[in-house]
């Protein structure tokens, strides 16, 4: 579904961000992209839903190229960013209104998307609300509603669990699973090992903007802890 | 309090133009559009310093010398105040970082006077960016005593200090009325501009009066001058006074005045800061909500509904770039029921309103379009934009359709009262109705270009953005270099056929609009790369 080939990002600083990554996430997959801060996590992820353009390599969603059609590679995914800026000016019904007339989900269809998701994040009671009044947690549960509302063949979330209430966390993994059960791509990055191992099909590794480790869960920690592995080979940077 | 506020200050500062921000960057494009931007204030600051010489090089030579100190320093009074009506409010109660202050060990006048501090530095610039070229040519030509140069230097000093005062002071009132409101954006913006306008309409009669005296008490007019100033703005004479006659008196009133109203303005102010602070961040939330039946729009129906209420949530936004077509639209009602020929009296300048009705009505619709910052207001949200499976065109063109929602009911309405004031010919009329929307489209499209090629995306107050960036300003200019060719044309060789100014006008203004309409729509979603 997800296929980056030798992606190469440089900042106009002169910094390259991300060198030579190459990764591929199946229909169905839970993928986990973990790594320190500044590591280059977010930036492989902007790259992957059309907010940075890069220099060289490829990446494409269901084979089609971001470079040669984003709008049609924009419409099969949903994004959530580490940290929901959502339009403060709009109510939370007016914003998932929006997104649902971007996507042209009919009346009925999002009627029922929408009801469905903010009873199971509870959230319906505060959607007549300006967002400026939510939370971070409640912008977060929000921005999930609108990225589910299209039923996205891949997800691409940043850090989706910081800022989420435990129970919401749970919803949010749950509603995962089931995506991923339907044939949906999961693609996120997170510093919760934790989380990463128990709900991760695959993993990637990435250092200073290189991919260092990447492959099945179960095939990369071999019995240890994903902590163990991924403290073991952020420290000798060496792929297996 | 004297350390908390140099330190709050300092932050505030270090930042001013932006230079901090260039200085630590590593992006090369950004420095760059810095120096670029550096080129045109520049320029400007010298196209200043060279009107304000001539204009006090003229009053010398007329021998109203006396004049010169008093009216730079009324002028400049004058422009501040009205354009710091339309920040103050938002600069002294910004919130982005409220809640930081507000949990250090510092007072609330600190934080008032060094948020209050960021504005009077930039405004000192440009009192002295107005009053060094007068105090030269007055120095130069009148060869004055030390007295002069030390009361000029110490006067311009303060000549901020008091319009700052009373801006912040309407500012913070506008802000307080309107910070328990639901709609606090659309009543901060209607009750600036309420005070905005009748600010232009005291200054209006002033120069209407002063219009009048210039034909009939020319022998008397420089003492004639002084005493208007004098009863409209008190301080100019005490300035005048001290710079001119030496009377200290005159500069201890200006100091003592300035200071004694800044003072009683911080304790009012940091009495009531944290409560409108408090208001301002309060939100009404009633948590009833029930899902109800939803309506649908197309993509493009969509993105211009959302740009409409992004528009109408900023007062700031509102009030800065509505003035414009507001004042065009005054201006249709007030010719209407003044008469064109009593104006036209009144200016000395037979038949010119009838003829430059459709570029005074363009210079209203250049002043500030919406679309000059447009791109920018979506600061930290651009994201969910760029991630919109949409086309790009349909999101500046939904930029492009607020602009002229906003601008059309002010055109018609200009246009409408325009039409039965002067009762122009049938081609008259027409040139009436084309001519400014010609501008309102070329100021539009101009302002998205610029905006697009100068984005700024990263700001924490939306002052930054409407007052403060460089896309506002040169937009505004590029809008100004449309129109004063035709200006020029009109003003100054009345022999050439008005109608066939406006022709050529419309054709090159509709020409270039539409060659940056066609690059606009081919630009990318991804800014600054």
């Amino acid at each position: 579904m997800l296929n980056i080939q030798n992606l190469t990002k440089t900042y106009g600083g002169g910094k390259t961000a991300v060198s030579n990554l190459s990764l591929t996430v199946e229909a169905g997959d839970i993928y986990g992209f973990i790594g320190h801060n500044g590591a280059g996590k977010t930036t492989t992820i902007k790259c992957i839903v059309g907010i940075h353009e890069f220099e060289e390599g490829e990446i494409t969603i269901d084979g089609v190229s971001v470079k040669d059609d984003p709008i049609r590679c924009k419409s099969m995914l949903a994004y959530i960013p580490d940290n929901p800026d959502l339009y403060e000016y709009l109510t939370g019904i007016q914003y998932l209104n929006f997104i649902a007339d971007i996507f042209g989900i009919s009346k009925e269809e999002r009627e029922a998307r929408i009801g469905k998701e903010a009873d199971a994040f509870e959230i319906t009671s505060a959607l007549g609300d300006l967002i400026s009044s939510y939370s971070h947690g409640m912008k977060q549960k929000l921005a999930i509603i609108g990225a589910l509302i299209h039923k996205p063949r891949l997800l691409v979330l940043d850090e989706p669990f910081v800022g989420l209430d435990p129970k919401a966390s749970v919803t949010l993994k749950n509603r995962m699973h089931e995506m991923c059960q339907e044939g949906t791509a999961i693609f996120f990055s997170t510093h919760v090992l934790d989380v990463a191992e128990k709900l991760c099909s695959k993993v990637a590794i990435i250092k200073g903007g290189k991919l260092i480790a990447a492959g099945p869960t179960g095939e990369l920690t071999k019995g240890e802890s994903l902590e163990s592995v991924f403290m073991e080979v952020v420290r000798d940077g060496k792929t297996d | 309090m004297g350390r908390q506020i140099r330190l709050l200050a300092k932050v505030q500062l270090v930042n001013l133009f932006g230079i901090n921000e260039v200085r630590h960057t590593k992006d090369k494009k950004k420095q760059a559009r810095f120096v670029g931007l550096g080129v045109l204030w520049l320029f400007l600051v010298l196209m200043i310093i060279f009107y304000v010489a001539a204009f006090s090089f003229g009053f010398v030579l007329l021998g109203m010398e006396e004049i010169v100190p008093m009216y730079l320093f009324a002028i400049t009074s004058l422009i501040i105040l009205f354009f710091s009506i339309f920040k103050a409010g938002s600069v002294i109660f910004q919130m982005n970082t409220y809640e930081i202050l507000v949990s250090l060990p510092v007072s609330k006048a600190a934080i008032v006077v060094s948020r209050f501090l960021t504005m009077y530095v930039t405004n000192l610039l440009l009192a002295f960016l107005v009053m060094l070229p007068g105090t030269v040519v007055y120095g130069v030509m009148m060869r004055p005593g030390m007295s002069f140069y030390l009361y000029s230097i110490l006067g311009t000093l303060f000549l901020p200090l008091l319009p700052l005062t009373i801006a912040t002071a309407l500012g913070a009132g506008i802000t307080a009325a309107s910070s328990r409101m639901r709609h606090r954006g659309l009543v901060y913006a209607g009750l600036t501009l309420v005070v905005a306008l009748g600010l232009v309409v005291i200054s209006m009669v002033f120069s209407g009066n002063v219009e009048q005296i210039n034909v009939e008490m020319i022998k008397n007019l420089a003492s004639t001058l002084g005493n208007q100033i004098g009863s409209m703005y008190p301080p100019a004479i005490w300035f005048s006074d001290a710079v001119v006659y030496g009377k200290t008196s005159g500069f201890l009133l200006l100091a003592g005045s300035s200071g004694l109203v800044f003072a009683g303005l911080i304790v009012l102010l940091q009495k009531y800061f944290q409560k409108i602070c408090s208001a301002l961040n309060a939100t009404s939330a009633k948590n009833n909500y029930k899902m109800t039946k939803l309506s649908s729009s197309s993509p493009l129906a969509a993105l211009w509904k959302r740009e409409l209420k992004r528009y109408f949530a900023s007062g700031i936004y509102v009030s800065n770039t509505s003035i414009g077509y507001l004042l065009m639209a005054i201006m249709g009602v007030a010719l209407f029921f003044v008469g064109t020929e009593k104006i036209e009296e009144t200016m000395q300048l037979p038949g010119i309103v009838t003829k430059a009705l459709p570029l005074l009505y363009g210079f209203c619709a250049v002043m500030m379009p919406t679309t000059s910052c447009a791109v920018s207001m979506e600061g930290k949200q651009w994201w969910i934009a760029q991630t919109l499976p949409v086309k790009t065109r349909d999101i500046w063109n939904s930029k492009l359709l607020v602009n002229l929602t906003i601008a059309f009911p002010f055109y018609i309405v200009a246009v409408l009262f325009g039409v039965l004031a002067v009762k122009p010919s049938l081609m008259d009329g027409i040139w009436l109705g084309v001519v400014p929307l010609a501008y309102i489209l070329f100021s539009a499209v101009a302002g998205l270009a610029v905006n697009l090629a100068m984005p700024v995306l990263d700001w924490e107050n939306e002052t930054n953005v409407v007052k403060q960036s460089a896309s506002t300003l040169v937009s505004m200019l590029a809008g100004f270099a449309g129109l004063i060719p035709p200006m020029i044309c009109i003003f100054a060789f009345p022999g050439i056929s008005g109608q066939m100014i406006y022709l050529l006008t419309t054709v090159i203004l509709l020409g270039v609009t539409a060659v940056l309409h066609l690059s606009n729509m081919k630009k990318s979603v991804i800014l600054n790369r």
